[in-house]
């Protein structure tokens, strides 16, 4: 394992390591990305690197998290609409969809009078429900004075209904107001600011640790109800096959990271880097395969509902001046496995396809 | 409460009706509307930019989707290649080569992926070709004044739905001037044609597995939902302990305050309205406070 300068006290010695550390990375380049690999990525990567990378006693620690009953066993239709307060009618398949295709628990969508709706797909982790009846209309909503409190409240009382796990619910949900805003284009009237409805963005944790891209989004009305809610809350396990010793080496990871870094943007070019350590699904971590099997017209062999822990990059270009005009790329969000995968892949880190 | 269930055998008889009926009435209606999409995601020295691999990918799911409800057609995917600015400027600009007439906003809903910069009051976007020695310009400038000054000046042929998944498209003290990109003073006039709404974000915005089901959930929401609540709630992501913010705005026009407010919370990609018939107020949602990287908070410019 390499470790970081950070955890040492001498400075001196401290940068001879470093210096060795970042030395031994370039001269360990793949041929294919000889040259490619920016040295102020590797700089940004190694004080970024969270100290668990490569330990396998502290990664071994994630492999066997307690999980409560998922989504695909607690989910009960009549449950979840109740506490949306919705009348709800499971809607059937019309002429050529076959009857089975709605009838599945797994995937099924129910229909309101006033053109709600609420599909689910289980096997997705997938949940969305529509109320336009609900969502604010300028000419005859009141302004929405839902206090932060109150929307969290009714957000995390819905999800509960709709069995999540409140142990998998974060705490720390973001929430935030929706506005309206208008103006003549003659700028001669008062501008109209409109608050509307509250957004309630609660992530994923399982014992503490973040699960990527798992969310639960919903929107509050005047009335604390939920206009619209998304679920993106997969069951989740840990990947089978997945051991302590199978701990990548923190050097693989940096020099993998910072080739793929290097691939995207020009050197000198980021501003930051961040790495967050979390659960991330095999299809997310393997898409390529995925995608291949579906080319192939074959099942998609990656399953969503298995994770690896795993390190989610977020690659931050160099600012410039407002209005400058100045090109900003975006900002580029990846991830690569901290374990070697089930299969023998390695997990190169996935910048796109 | 109970959940109700309808006997199959009449839903299936209805939906046999429902679907002859409506076949026999409509038959031009289906997929009748055209969409478009523009994404680059691999720059080269021509004009530069970090490649961004997966932001075709983001694209195609939102262009998979809304040709997947059977009101838009598959009128155009162009990805890389010789995306320059011809596609997207107005030849009423006077400008070498625009030719957005026939390109952009011969569509009826589009979608432009790229990387883009806050360029005095307007958004500018990256693009793949510098258009040749007689444009030699890798940059779309938006408007924030009428034609002949910018260059996007959307809508006076056809589009009404224009989606910039591109930084600093929709920054805030931009806001009081997006609306230019909204017609062309030279054709609308008479025409009575204009764009009906642009969706996109304040500051930032992030290409990655973070953000690539949210194109899909947006076009299918949009047939559901008016289209400014599909954006807001899908666009709108936060990553882990706070990274990444995305925030989005959706803005639209309408001839008076009214007209703004009925167009932003009513239409949706299968319910349009018919063009502005002139744009005298614009409007916008947006999440307050949105703190995305490369900019200061949304701070709501009127």
């Amino acid at each position: 394992m390499t470790m970081t300068a950070r955890r040492f006290a001498n400075p001196a010695l401290a940068a001879a390591i470093a210096a060795l550390t970042l030395s031994s990375i370039l001269s360990a380049q793949p041929a294919a990305t000889a040259g490619r690999t920016c040295p102020d990525v590797v700089r940004l990567l190694e004080a970024a690197l969270p100290k668990e990378v490569g330990d396998s006693a502290a990664l071994g620690k994630l492999l066997a998290p307690r999980v409560g009953p998922q989504l695909s066993q607690t989910f009960d239709a009549a449950k979840a609409a109740a506490a949306l307060g919705d009348q709800l009618t499971a809607a059937r398949p019309c002429c050529n969809e076959p009857a089975a295709d709605t009838a599945h628990k797994s995937e099924q969508r129910f229909t309101g009078a006033a053109g709600s709706s609420l599909e689910n797909d289980l096997d997705n982790g997938r949940i969305t429900y529509l109320n336009p009846g609900r969502s604010f209309d300028a000419s005859k909503s009141p302004d929405n004075k839902v206090e932060r409190q109150q929307a969290l409240d009714s957000a995390l009382s819905v999800l509960r209904a709709f069995g999540v796990q409140a142990a998998e619910l974060d705490t720390a949900a973001d929430v935030r107001a929706i506005k309206l805003a208008g103006r003549g284009t003659e700028r001669d009237a008062k501008p109209i600011v409109r608050r509307v409805e509250v957004s309630v963005l609660v992530p994923r944790r399982i014992e503490g640790v973040p699960v990527f891209d798992s969310t639960a989004k919903a929107v509050i009305d005047a009335k604390g109800q939920v206009a619209r809610l998304h679920l993106a809350w997969p069951d989740f396990a840990i990947a089978e096959g997945l051991t302590a010793q199978g701990v990548r080496p923190r050097a693989e990871v940096l020099r993998e990271l910072a080739a793929t870094l290097s691939e995207s943007d020009p050197c000198d070019s980021l501003e930051r880097i961040d790495l967050r350590l979390a659960y991330v699904s095999l299809a997310e971590l393997d898409r390529d395969q995925g995608a291949d099997d579906e080319k192939e017209g074959a099942a998609v062999t990656v399953p969503r509902a298995r994770f690896a822990p795993a390190l989610v990059v977020y690659a931050l270009p160099r600012s410039v001046p407002e209005d400058s005009g100045r090109l900003q790329s975006a900002g580029l969000q990846i991830v690569t496995p901290l374990f070697a995968l089930p299969g023998g892949d390695t997990g190169k880190p996935r910048a796109g396809r | 409460m109970q959940l109700t269930s309808v006997k199959r055998v009449h839903v299936e008889l209805l939906c046999a009706i429902t679907a002859a009926v409506l076949l026999g009435a409509m038959p031009a209606r289906a997929e009748h509307l055209e969409a478009k999409m523009y994404a680059i995601s691999d720059w080269d020295t021509e004009c530069p930019g970090g490649d961004r691999d997966m932001w075709d990918d983001m694209a195609d799911n939102w262009y998979d989707e809304i040709t997947d409800h059977g009101w838009y057609h598959r009128a155009g995917r162009l990805v890389n290649g010789n995306i320059d600015r011809d596609i997207f400027c107005d030849p009423d600009t006077g400008l070498a080569n625009c030719d957005d007439g026939s390109r952009l906003d011969a569509a009826d809903a589009a979608i432009i992926a790229l990387h883009g910069a806050d360029s005095g009051n307007h958004w500018r976007g990256s693009l793949r070709r510098n258009g040749g020695a007689s444009v030699n310009d890798c940059n779309i400038d938006g408007s924030e004044s009428a034609v002949p000054n910018g260059e996007l000046h959307a809508g006076d042929v056809d589009l009404e739905f224009l989606h910039l998944s591109s930084c600093y498209s929709m920054d805030d003290d931009n806001l009081p001037f997006t609306y230019f990109n909204f017609e062309d003073a030279v054709d609308s006039p008479g025409n009575g044609r204009r764009l009906h709404q642009l969706d996109g974000f304040h500051g930032l915005m992030w290409i990655g597995g973070c953000c690539d089901d949210q194109y899909e959930d947006f076009a299918d929401d949009a047939f559901d939902v008016s289209i400014k609540d599909a954006w807001l709630d899908n666009m709108y992501v936060t990553g882990i302990n706070g990274s990444a913010t995305q925030c989005p705005v959706a803005y639209a026009v309408g001839r008076d305050r009214n007209d703004c407010f009925d167009r932003i919370d009513h239409e949706r990609y299968n319910n349009v309205r018919s063009d502005p018939g002139a744009i005298g107020y614009y409007c916008y949602y947006y999440y307050d406070g949105c703190d995305p990287d490369g900019e200061t908070p949304f701070d709501d410019p009127n």
